[in-house]
């Protein structure tokens, strides 16, 4: 078994109750699920893309997801555990994504990975319920439902706008 | 070499998730039901939890209850334990504001030993008032991010850290004054908060 997938596994069933239990009564989480959706679709479709790319797992995001969801089940936030999920997808095209994103606008690989680490976080704010608590401060009532996936929308687009069909790796010699 | 040690952490991730939630902790339900049904200065008719607001309680207790003031002035008082649930309290504004409600004002005010958050609220032609806090058993603040740190480092310390803080609600009746000075002098030492 693929240690990237067995923590995705925890991960899922750790933060998956909790987040159905959100989206399906929080008021400022509406459009999350469709936002989570197009993060995971653009996540997988990166992962496809490039998966005769090697060094399919990036150790520090699945170590940051083992972190997460246990610090998660030690104080009992919710909102780590659904970190520890994003961590864990993230883990599995990590380092292809890094390898696809274009440095077109980011020439420095520094900057190329600011750039992904950004992209990422503000999709992972779209769906997260926990960010809620920020707009709560911002409109009564909570929000129109669009907005979340919208942003999402708008992250994958930029993510898939800078990425590249990675070349496969050339034949070894004979 | 570095696999082996990642698929050991893996396993040890696993088994604090598991375990660690299910070590029981002590609870804060003797405070809640400690609190008194009526007084020289009060008298209190509790209230029927609805069964929407028991689903979102889940294992977490609370208790509800309609306050008449002697001289006049109702409030809707409302203590949740989250021991069981922690996710069950929120803060307070978050619920207003999800519900529709427009903070209008609001401003710490001294409690007991501590303080509260007092808030006016409206919601198209209606107007409420409201009071909360969290207490402690010790003291009172009016802090959610308190409030997560505090019930967070209890958990990870199995209740070593400090009794859990139960979160206290008082709103007026929508239209009704009430006394917020006699609430904060008289009405919450009565009720066990001081």
């Amino acid at each position: 078994m693929s240690l990237p997938l067995a923590m995705l596994g925890l991960a899922v069933w750790q933060a998956f109750p909790t987040l159905i239990e959100a989206w399906s009564h929080d008021l400022y989480a509406r459009g999350a699920p469709l936002a989570f959706a197009i993060w995971i679709a653009t996540q997988g479709w990166l992962f496809f893309k490039n998966r005769h790319l090697p060094a399919p797992a990036s150790v520090a995001w699945l170590a940051a997801s083992m972190m997460l969801c246990t610090a998660g089940a030690m104080s009992g936030l919710r909102v780590l555990h659904h970190l520890a999920l994003a961590c864990a997808v993230a883990g599995l095209p990590g380092r292809h994504a890094r390898a696809t994103v274009a440095p077109l606008f980011t020439p420095a690989a520094a900057l190329t990975k600011l750039t992904i680490l950004g992209i990422t976080a503000v999709t992972v704010l779209a769906w997260l319920p926990a960010s809620g608590w920020l707009l709560s401060h911002w409109r009564a009532g909570g929000l129109g439902g669009w907005e979340r996936p919208a942003l999402a929308a708008l992250m994958a687009l930029f993510l898939l706008t800078l990425s590249r069909v990675s070349a496969p790796p050339p034949a070894p010699a004979p | 070499m570095k696999r082996p040690v990642l698929w050991f952490c893996l396993l040890l991730t696993a088994l604090i998730t598991l375990g660690w939630p299910m070590i029981p902790m002590p609870t804060a339900a003797k405070r809640l039901a400690d609190i008194p049904s009526s007084s020289p200065d009060f008298q209190t008719r509790e209230l029927e939890i609805s069964a929407a607001d028991r689903a979102f309680l889940g294992k977490a207790q609370a208790v509800q209850a309609l306050i008449a003031m002697r001289g006049g002035g109702r409030l809707v008082l409302t203590v949740i334990d989250g021991t069981h649930n922690r996710h069950a309290v929120h803060d307070p504004n978050y619920c207003f504001s999800g519900a529709g409600w427009q903070v209008q004002t609001q401003s710490i005010v001294k409690v007991p030993s501590g303080n509260a958050m007092w808030v006016t609220l409206a919601k198209d032609s209606q107007t409420t008032e409201a009071l909360w806090f969290f207490d402690d058993g010790k003291h009172q603040f009016a802090s959610p991010f308190e409030y997560w740190l505090a019930t967070s480092l209890r958990r990870v310390t199995l209740g070593r850290s400090g009794a859990e803080p139960v979160l206290v609600s008082l709103r007026s009746l929508p239209g009704e004054s009430i006394p917020w000075d006699r609430v904060r002098q008289i009405l919450l030492p009565a009720l066990g908060f001081h």
